[in-house]
């Protein structure tokens, strides 16, 4: 391509913008002035006349602020105020997007919240497994014991997301054996712990992992699942090449019907290229 | 008798990768025959990547260039660059081809690699497939290299790279470190960018980047490296987007907006233009819900680099637009008084240092090294980073957009 040529059509393409009125669909923000756009931006946010729009507006330009980083963090404490006010409001999706930002900055008092309603689902603010997935952010908050009592009695997303913070806990490796295990395990529930064994204990993965890749009678979505484990975890690990499973996977993927098995079986292979 | 074409750079399997920068390169007759010159004719004889020739370091390439070989064997020096807007699909895909002037006889031939960072939407299945599995191995289901990437972007670490004038030389250096190690793992590989002022469907499928279930936490297809992605211990991603996949994010300054920023050409200004800082950068990390939204849990989820990867582009667009590439150039970068955002500081954490006002731990040691070029260094300098495809001489970075060309 003809860089001048090029050139020539950007500067024109640039030159049409600046003529045409192209507006951002969002209110601007502007980096002078910091100190009334926040509190403007704070004022609309914990205002509960204004419609949940603008609210939810106001907020998303304060987390954009946020991005910059030490010229934000004077406001700082007046923004963690202002979102541990609306964590507690009436709208359901203020409530949870306030209670993210906290949750990921690991806020005691949103985590606090989030406990209780786990406790008392009653009282919810935030449904379970967003509660388990927001306390899942901070992984030394401690809520091992609490998620592994809302797993046992949990279903759908909640027993994912609690899988998720229980592959943090060496305790839940057993868990995590037998669900890999089971056949008759919902399959989103035996890739999830396919990761979580491996996280917790990676022998004990790429033995269990070997069997299921060479077990033809296992769903390709799982065989497909272990295989890039094992393939990813090798390198990462940089354990060496055993010419044994090289053998096995050569096997599996030129078998395979399965275009799931098939690449990820080609992507171990690559990854025991010298 | 045969033409041997020796490219500098090459990894340690005889490879060659190039940008659009001109490299300079050297043609030889081996075991000759006569006594006169052989005129051979360079061309390119690849299939998807192509290359440009000129006996001057320029952007005014041609795709064949005649030459003189000494039959004593001197080596013959020219220069090669990657063809603008023919970049490679696959390593080795360009081919440089030595004919006998006039002839069809083939004297030599050099297979090199055009590798830039191409729109995320635009990849084959091949090169995303290429990507994502070098990604998920440097996170290694949490075990990977990737830790220090996660700990070099966090709460404690915000003054390096946010806030001030580094900003943008900071993240191009910490994209920079990450790309290399994913060529490390696989040399095909370049960092896609997101282009978030557009619709980018095939980004937000389980097979690239992933879809969000009703929770917030992202799905990938069976066997996708991310399926053990983990940090901080946690497993998944976290991530909603608050638009429409298929469509552009929207609620932030399109690419015209942003290269606006700093004023008109030939006014340009990077203080000005530094603004998009908060719009679109900002903004655009506003468009998610999960990880994404928050400075220290961003580079939890992978998208955050291919989001830097345009927000990089963006810059290195609008250095090109107005030619604001060198360094010495008072407009091309503005002035801080804070450390680590002046063109002569060193980079945290890549200079080891922890004494304050840097943070007190400094992940993932020196930057890597590339075969490819001698730049930035093991500690590399805020000036450093700003003529990315040395436009004003000296070696490059050796990364390039697919769609900022290199030009004098």
């Amino acid at each position: 391509m003809d860089v001048g040529k090029y050139r020539k059509r950007y500067e024109a393409k640039l030159a049409k913008a600046a003529t045409s009125a192209e507006e951002s669909s969002a209110a601007p923000l502007r980096e002078e002035d910091l100190e009334q756009q926040v509190a403007d931006l704070l004022a609309t946010l914990q205002n509960r006349d204004e419609p949940i729009a603008g609210r939810t507006a106001a907020l998303e330009a304060l987390a954009a602020l946020d991005f910059l980083g030490p010229r934000f963090a004077p406001f700082r404490a007046r923004y963690n105020e202002a979102l541990r006010d609306v964590a507690t409001d009436e709208p359901r999706e203020l409530r949870a997007e306030a209670l993210e930002l906290l949750a990921i900055h690991k806020d005691p008092y949103a985590q606090e919240l989030l406990v209780q309603g786990l406790q008392e689902p009653k009282d919810a603010l935030v449904p379970e497994a967003k509660a388990i997935q927001l306390l899942g952010y901070d992984d030394h908050a401690e809520v091992v014991p609490l998620v592994r009592e809302v797993y046992e009695r949990a279903t759908g997303a909640t027993r994912e997301e609690a899988l998720r913070v229980l592959a943090t806990d060496p305790e839940s490796e057993q868990l995590f054996t037998r669900l890999l295990k089971d056949k008759s395990e919902k399959r989103s529930i035996r890739q999830l712990s396919a990761s979580g064994l491996q996280s917790l204990n990676p022998e004990a993965f790429d033995k269990t992992a070997r069997k299921i890749v060479a077990d033809e009678d296992d769903y390709n979505d799982i065989r497909a699942t272990a295989l890039a484990a094992l393939a990813h975890g090798r390198e990462a690990r940089e354990t060496p090449v055993d010419p044994k499973l090289v053998e096995t996977v050569q096997k599996v993927g030129e078998s395979a019907g399965s275009p799931s098995i098939r690449s990820a079986a080609r992507r171990f292979l690559q990854s025991t290229e010298p | 008798m045969n033409v041997e074409i020796t490219i500098p750079g090459a990894d340690a399997l005889g490879r060659v990768f190039l940008t659009w920068t001109p490299v300079e390169a050297t043609a030889q007759i081996l075991n000759p025959v006569g006594d006169r010159p052989i005129r051979v004719t360079l061309r390119n004889a690849g299939s998807e990547g192509r290359v440009r020739f000129a006996t001057t370091r320029t952007h005014l390439g041609t795709p064949t260039l005649a030459l003189a070989l000494p039959v004593d064997g001197t080596a013959v020096r020219f220069f090669v660059a990657g063809e603008f807007g023919r970049p490679s699909v696959s390593v080795g895909d360009a081919v440089i081809q030595a004919r006998r002037t006039g002839t069809t006889t083939v004297l030599g031939r050099k297979p090199v690699t055009v590798r830039v960072r191409k729109n995320a939407q635009t990849l084959s299945p091949a090169e995303r497939d290429r990507f994502v599995a070098a990604f998920g191995t440097l996170n290694g289901g949490g075990a990977g290299r990737f830790r220090d990437f996660r700990d070099m972007h966090v709460s404690a670490a915000t003054d390096e790279g946010h806030g001030d004038v580094g900003f943008l030389p900071w993240h191009r250096a910490y994209l920079l470190d990450l790309e290399r190690e994913l060529q490390a793992i696989d040399p095909s590989v370049a960092l896609p960018y997101w282009r978030f002022d557009q619709a980018a469907p095939n980004v937000f499928t389980r097979e690239f980047m992933g879809v969000s279930n009703a929770v917030g936490t992202v799905e990938f297809t069976a066997g996708h490296p991310f399926n053990t992605w983990r940090t901080d211990g946690a497993l998944g991603i976290s991530r909603s987007p608050r638009f429409a996949t298929g469509s552009a994010p929207g609620a932030l300054l399109t690419e015209t907006q942003t290269l606006a920023l700093g004023g008109a050409a030939p006014n340009a200004d990077y203080g000005g233009f530094t603004g998009m800082e908060l719009d679109p950068h900002g903004r655009a990390h506003g468009r998610f819900r999960g990880f994404l939204r928050v400075i220290s849990s961003a580079p939890r989820d992978p998208l955050f680099f291919m989001l830097h990867a345009n927000v990089d582009r963006l810059w290195a667009k609008w250095q090109w637009a107005n030619k604001r590439t060198d360094p010495a150039e008072a407009r091309a970068f503005a002035p801080s008084n804070r450390v680590g955002h002046r063109i002569p500081d060193t980079m945290w954490p890549w200079n080891g240092v922890t004494a304050a006002p840097r943070p007190s731990t400094a992940p993932g040691g020196t930057f890597p090294p590339s075969r490819s070029t001698t730049q930035p260094g093991f500690r590399p300098k805020v000036g450093a980073m700003i003529d990315h495809q040395a436009v004003s001489g000296g070696p490059p970075l050796a990364f390039a957009y697919d769609d900022v060309p290199f030009e004098l």
